[in-house]
């Protein structure tokens, strides 16, 4: 792993061969389980290369496989925005999951504020809600992938995750945001 | 606010929280289970196959042994026990696939923990010849691209991907593409051996688990520059390529020879054999070397005779002192470094240098049928 951002600093191209021998299903599965388009994939992809080839040596990250991940759920978030087509692919049903949990249409939030208590919420969570929940709007899992990974039902999971979303209503409600 | 500016600032969750929700909680369970039913991983294969997928179905009433096997690949002279052992690591296949209007036909396959060679039948679109090539180009599974503005080569890859719980894994392998003698090669058909060679430590390509073959393409390209050439078929085709030996076991017999030490007097430099390990696929030397006096030359470990208990020799790994260029049987592993622990001094001086070099076996061993083995054709170690 240090090889390859080595590799990078140097400005060695063999390093963009290494990451992407390494990474690039890795990368694919996160970009494509929020957009569920092979081509969007394939687009977002090939931009998180360029951004990492950008990126790297300013960033020198600590850990390179969450700092790939992050910039790859950046990207696709990206393309998500600035899609006006987007259908009602993944992450829209995630989205509209997400809406139970503002408490206020009409807040705005620093986003560095909302960073820092979403962060401590998920921080207090019990180990399986923290998993279910990552898995659920970070990774962009479906109810049945979390499922079949957690050896339970889809039911068991779909009351996880509601009742996870009520707690971070909560959590913001009682860091003053009221409905 | 709006949702996706939560989604946003999930974004940038701590690295460990990240890593955590990775790893997989049912894998411990996983490992745990002492045997696999292979036809129930058939049954679930085949339910949850996606369209492009293959069926899996156990082994196939004809054998893998029929006629020709392999299209001649490995010969015909097999031994009873080596031609039960091909029957116990391998499966046939019983359907084709057809992506792009071309065909693939997966025929037999045979593996061990890190080797799987698999025999199959391309047909491209009808008008697309499939020609016998000349010795400066190959057939390739899969295409390399040249990038203009990042000047790199970028390929889609032969790739082996299976589940870890959610997590889609890929298999670390690499791969080598053989092409059989073909009666026309005016027409559309060829049929190849594929071999896969496993670069994952925690991998098994006999192992259980349903893994999952991703053939990009067939396409022509210039053997050494790697360029592409010519596109033939479009694909990927995807290719059910699980081969689950229940009780294989490890399949290695590790020959100690005690830091053998072999002198080349023509170019002046010794080399140190520590092992040699084989298994029904392969045989992989461990050995140091000096320096040799010449820059060109760089040291092989020396050959390995194979001399079975019916009498019959395979040798393996007599290149002399190259260890470069392309024979039928080499392959490297790469997951072991090919220069480790080197300690280079001024000119001159004497270097120390450590590789491992793997070697295909020409057919498949039956490791207890082994009777000894001739380093260097000098040195015969008794094995069995």
């Amino acid at each position: 792993m240090a090889d390859i951002i080595e590799l990078l600093e140097r400005r060695d191209e063999q390093g963009l061969v290494l990451l992407k021998e390494k990474y690039a299903n890795y990368c694919y599965s996160i970009i494509y389980h929020l957009l569920r388009s092979h081509e969007q994939t394939e687009e977002a992809l090939s931009d998180v290369w360029l951004q990492i080839w950008n990126s790297i040596p300013h960033a020198r990250p600590g850990q390179l496989r969450p700092y790939l991940a992050k910039t790859a759920r950046n990207t696709a978030l990206h393309y998500v925005k600035h899609n006006t087509a987007q259908k009602r692919s993944g992450i829209m049903v995630l989205l509209d999951e997400l809406e139970e949990c503002i408490p206020d249409p009409q807040w705005e939030c620093d986003r560095e504020v909302l960073k820092e208590l979403l962060r401590q919420f998920i921080n207090s969570l019990e180990q399986e809600e923290q998993r279910i929940f990552l898995r659920r709007y970070w990774y962009g899992d479906t109810i049945k992938e979390l499922a079949k990974a957690s050896k339970c039902t889809e039911n068991r999971i779909t009351g996880i995750l509601f009742r996870t979303r009520n707690k971070l209503r909560k959590y913001l409600e009682l860091e003053g945001y009221e409905i | 606010m709006k949702s996706i500016e939560i989604m946003d600032a999930l974004t940038d969750m701590d690295d460990e929280m990240l890593l955590r929700a990775e790893a997989d909680p049912s894998r411990k369970r996983m490992g745990t289970r002492k045997t696999v039913n292979f036809r129930w991983l058939g049954r679930i294969a085949a339910i949850a196959a996606v369209v492009m997928l293959l069926t899996l179905t156990a082994f196939a009433a004809d054998g893998i042994i029929n006629g020709e096997w392999f299209g001649g690949y490995f010969g015909t002279t097999l031994s009873d026990n080596q031609k039960e052992f091909v029957e116990n690591s391998g499966r046939t296949f019983t359907e084709s696939l057809s992506v792009n209007g071309a065909t693939i036909t997966p025929i037999s396959a045979i593996s061990d923990k890190d080797i799987y060679y698999l025999h199959l039948r391309l047909e491209a679109p009808e008008g697309v010849v499939l020609e016998d090539l000349g010795d400066d180009c190959c057939y390739d599974f899969q295409p390399y691209y040249y990038h203009p503005d990042l000047h790199y080569y970028e390929l889609k890859r032969v790739q082996i991907k299976t589940y870890w719980g959610t997590a889609l894994h890929t298999v670390s392998c690499s791969h080598s593409v053989k092409t059989l003698p073909d009666e026309d090669p005016a027409d559309n058909v060829k049929e190849f051996v594929l071999i896969l060679q496993n670069e994952d430590k925690d991998s098994m390509l006999n192992g259980p688990g349903q893994k999952t073959l991703y053939i990009p393409g067939l396409f022509v390209r210039k053997i050494w520059d790697q360029k592409d050439v010519e596109t033939k078929i479009v694909g990927p085709f995807k290719i059910d390529m699980t081969n689950y030996v229940e009780d294989a076991g490890d399949q290695k017999l590790v020959i100690d020879l005690d830091d053998l030490a072999i002198y080349n007097e023509k170019y002046d430099f010794t080399t140190t054999v520590e092992k040699v390990v084989i298994t029904p696929f392969a045989l992989t030397r461990y050995f140091t070397a000096t320096e040799p006096n010449y820059w060109d030359i760089s040291p092989t470990g020396g050959s390995v005779r194979l001399v079975m208990k019916d009498g019959k020799s395979i040798l393996v790994g007599d290149h002399g002192e190259y260890n470069f260029g392309r024979d039928e049987g080499y392959l490297t592993i790469s997951e072991v470094s090919r220069i480790s622990g080197l300690k280079f001094g001024e000119k001159n001086e004497h270097w120390i240098g450590y590789e491992n070099t793997s070697y295909l076996l020409p057919e498949p061993i039956v490791l207890d049928d082994i009777d000894y083995i001739v380093i260097a054709n000098e040195h015969t170690i008794d094995v069995n």
